[in-house]
């Protein structure tokens, strides 16, 4: 029991430290990646952009993000415009009637179950009739997205921000 | 398989002929089968056998003749998907009918 | 090694990729027939459980079936037609074969429907033993496939009347349901030669 109230009072003592000292270099991290990390979703910022990846990642081997690190390979192509996919509420509703159906099927409320799926029905059909051709994030968007979200990382600042974390200490 | 360049992706091109000739063949294997059955030249296990194999040889017609599932680059991701299907099926029914038997045999159920 | 490999189309304002919609459909059809498979395994364990009532080859009525299985059979074909017709671009030719796959599809749920009410007044319901609870399951299942094929086929109809041009849209959608549809005639081969005709063999 007291070792456990010790591993909750830790947690606590760790989330006020970290909200008192978020402004301290070593605590702050612009580019999603505070952990040297070595796969692709360290390659991206945090939170990530609305279209997730620039680019579609070419992965030449494994870890890819890290060898890219490792041996300073960029990305050299040009940012393009990127075709996003229409938003749509269609989805919740669906899951709301999905859950009106699940409910009744279990207590035999059989109108409410025909409702449901009656609802269910009604939104994926009615889904289908909409254009939903997306809608498309200009290259320069994407560029200034980019370039705002994180400035370029290269293995040289890591090293730097870690001896500044001790000098912190 | 991202890489394939055709304006069409994955949609076969259709011929009417195509589909005529698997249409004949699927209704001799009908024929067939229902034949074997009512006139009780089939009957019993062999029976079974016998539409097991007029049944398997239709559904190679249809995959072929209406699906049009074969080995040219547009389709090979279909084929091989399906018969990695078909071999979960075949593992699942006969999975089923072998381990229930053996169940049967060894509780001497009715 | 700092060149990407893709593949340098482009050419393009931005990357515009070939629809897999077909293939993400064709990968759903296989889950659904592994759902079938365990319906048929199911149905192979329970096809002489008749717990002393009445027996398949009592009340099965194999001309129903043969003629159901004509009707399906010959949608098929229709369907096909109605993709060639797409091909071509001859909108109105689509809908009609549409049309006709539509009637010959609702041709085979009646008969089905009316073949489950014989039965079911028959005192054969899905309640009355294992074989016919496994029975309405299978058959029951595939006749529900079949009503939303059918629906389907209403709708895409409907979207193909607002918009005669056909886009890749459209066509696509008609390729979806056109591996749905040939899909169903497969499980359907199934079901008569291994429910039916061997229920009685």
């Amino acid at each position: 029991m007291g070792i456990i109230a010790l591993g909750v009072a830790f947690q606590v003592a760790q989330i006020v430290v970290s909200v008192i000292r978020r402004d301290q270099p070593a605590y702050r991290d612009v580019t999603g990646d505070p952990w040297e990390g070595r796969t692709l979703e360290w390659s991206i910022s945090s939170p990530p952009p609305v279209y997730n990846f620039a680019h579609v990642p070419a992965v030449l081997e494994l870890d890819d993000f890290a060898h890219a690190k490792e041996t300073g390979r960029k990305e050299t192509r040009s940012f393009r415009d990127i075709h996003m996919p229409s938003n749509t509420s269609a989805g919740f509703f669906v899951g709301v009637f999905a859950l009106a159906f699940g409910f009744a099927a279990i207590w035999h409320i059989w109108w409410l179950a025909i409702a449901g799926l009656v609802g269910i029905a009604a939104i994926v059909i009615g889904y289908s009739f909409a254009e939903n051709a997306g809608y498309i994030i200009p290259a320069a968007t994407v560029k200034a997205t980019e370039e705002r979200n994180r400035p370029p990382k290269s293995p040289a600042q890591a090293g730097a921000a870690r001896e500044m974390e001790l000098e912190v200490l | 398989m991202a890489n394939t360049h055709t304006t069409h992706s994955d949609i076969p091109h259709v011929t009417v002929g195509g589909y005529l000739i698997g249409f004949v063949l699927a209704v001799v294997l009908t024929v067939t089968s229902f034949w074997l059955v009512t006139t009780g030249k089939a009957s019993g296990e062999q029976g079974l056998i016998w539409l097991a194999v007029l049944g398997a040889a239709q559904v190679v017609v249809h995959v072929m003749f209406f699906l049009h599932v074969n080995t040219s680059k547009g389709q090979r991701w279909h084929a091989l998907s399906f018969a990695y299907t078909i071999l979960m099926s075949l593992v699942i029914i006969v999975g089923t009918v072998w381990v229930m038997h053996n169940v049967h045999m060894l509780m001497m159920a009715r | 090694m700092s060149q990407s490999t893709l593949p340098a189309h482009h050419a393009q304002e931005h990357e515009h990729q070939p629809s897999h919609s077909v293939f993400g459909f064709w990968s759903y059809l296989m889950t659904d027939c592994v759902l079938f498979a365990s319906l048929f395994a199911t149905f192979a364990m329970m096809a002489q459980q008749f717990a002393g009532g009445p027996t398949a080859k009592d009340l099965f009525n194999l001309s129903d079936v043969a003629l159901e299985t004509a009707l399906l059979l010959t949608s098929s074909l229709t369907f096909g037609f109605a993709m060639i017709c797409a091909q071509r671009k001859n909108t109105g030719a689509v809908l009609a074969w549409l049309f006709v796959t539509f009637l010959l599809g609702a041709g085979f749920l009646w008969l089905e429907v009316h073949e489950f009410a014989h039965l079911i007044a028959e005192g054969a319901g899905p309640q009355r033993s294992a074989f016919w609870s496994a029975f309405f399951t299978l058959v029951g299942t595939h006749g529900l496939h079949v009503t939303m094929g059918l629906v389907w086929l209403v709708v895409l109809a409907v979207q193909i009347v607002k918009k005669p041009g056909m886009d890749e849209r459209e066509v696509r959608r008609l390729a979806c349901l056109s591996l749905f549809w040939h899909f169903l005639d497969i499980v359907w081969i199934c079901v008569f030669s291994f429910v039916y005709l061997a229920s009685v063999v």
